[in-house]
């Protein structure tokens, strides 16, 4: 099992401070829900995790050694999948999977995958944002890093598509540490076991939709 | 004996396991590649017939077309660095191979056509 703990995240953008004090772990075998209001930093913090985002400071370890964000894309400790579509517009998918992975055994689960296999011959640009998303989030999450981080997987896809997502993380979850970030909060909350919610530039642990209410995230009236 | 076999089965599978991330690695580079040098390559034949001097094209392509192309790559495909992140392959990597290889095309076309 192997854990990564995250103490004092600190970033601003010009004399604005964005994120003042943030703190959490994430073992593998679970998956850990972030929320926040738009413009709380909850993407600005993957990205640091990630290593593509330069923190003011940061304390963080992975297991026992101290872990430095800035050497994540040398050593493959996090994987990422960012908010937009990052796969390359131009190549079929049977071509981006080889691209990823070499072994056949891999390339085959993905591309064998009921909704992937009659995607094959089409070129990435012209699938729909739903199955883009689905492709992509089946290929990071093949990929050999320990943790994944999902920026707004749920975001603008198709409740089919959302079940499958979620099926396909909750195989993975065994394997891996995900960390999830979506304001679809009431498919997050059915994944997560644990919660935090960045306010004002600070974390706080919340345990459902009650607390996350409380905390002004979602409208009183919502509440349970 | 047995260990012995047992040690070479390793050794071989871990070079072949090697080899392969080396290939596939080259793989993406080799496309990052391409994708940038497409806008290189318009922007220094432009340059080289705008000034009518095909060897100005040329330097160009080596030089100041790879920042045009990297400025028109960052426009287009911002987001497909995540692409070679999630692989290992960072940008400096990615920026210096495709640059390294121009200035090889660069002296090798130079050569062929002072």
């Amino acid at each position: 099992m192997s854990r990564l703990t995250i103490n004092n995240v600190t970033k601003g953008f010009k004399n604005c401070p964005v994120l003042t004090d943030v703190s959490f772990y994430i073992e593998t075998g679970e998956i850990l829900g972030i929320f926040g209001r738009n413009g709380s930093g909850k993407s600005t913090l993957l990205k640091i995790l990630f290593g593509t985002l330069r923190p003011d400071s940061i304390d963080a370890y992975l297991d026992d050694e101290r872990y430095y964000p800035n050497q994540n894309i040398k050593f493959k400790n996090l994987a990422y999948l960012p908010q937009e579509n990052f796969l390359p517009q131009d190549l079929k998918i049977r071509d981006v999977v080889p691209l990823y992975f070499q072994d056949g055994e891999i390339q085959n689960k993905i591309l064998f995958d009921p909704r992937i296999a009659k995607l094959g011959n089409q070129r990435v640009g012209t699938l729909s944002h739903g199955e883009k998303r689905y492709i992509e989030i089946l290929m990071i999450t093949n990929l050999p890093q320990r943790f994944i981080l999902l920026d707004e997987p749920f975001s603008m896809i198709e409740p089919l598509y959302q079940d499958a997502i979620k099926d396909l993380l909750t195989v993975i979850k065994n394997e891996k540490g995900i960390i999830l970030t979506d304001h679809y909060y009431f498919d997050v909350l059915q994944l997560t076991d644990r919660n935090i919610l960045i306010k004002e530039g600070k974390s706080i642990e919340v345990s459902g939709e009650k607390e996350l209410a409380e905390n002004g995230y979602l409208p009183k009236m919502n509440s349970l | 004996m047995w260990r012995e076999s047992v040690f070479r089965k390793f050794r071989e599978n871990k070079v072949k396991y090697n080899y392969s991330l080396i290939k596939q690695m080259n793989q993406a580079i080799i496309k990052y590649y391409f994708d940038l040098t497409r806008y290189n390559f318009a922007f220094s034949v432009f340059i080289g017939l705008l000034t009518l001097r095909p060897y100005i094209g040329i330097v160009t392509f080596g030089t100041f077309g790879m920042l045009a192309g990297l400025i028109c790559y960052r426009y287009f495909h911002q987001n497909q660095y995540y692409f070679y992140y999630n692989l290992g392959i960072g940008k400096t990597k990615l920026v210096s191979f495709s640059w390294l290889v121009n200035i090889i095309f660069m002296i090798i076309f130079l050569l062929i056509f002072r």
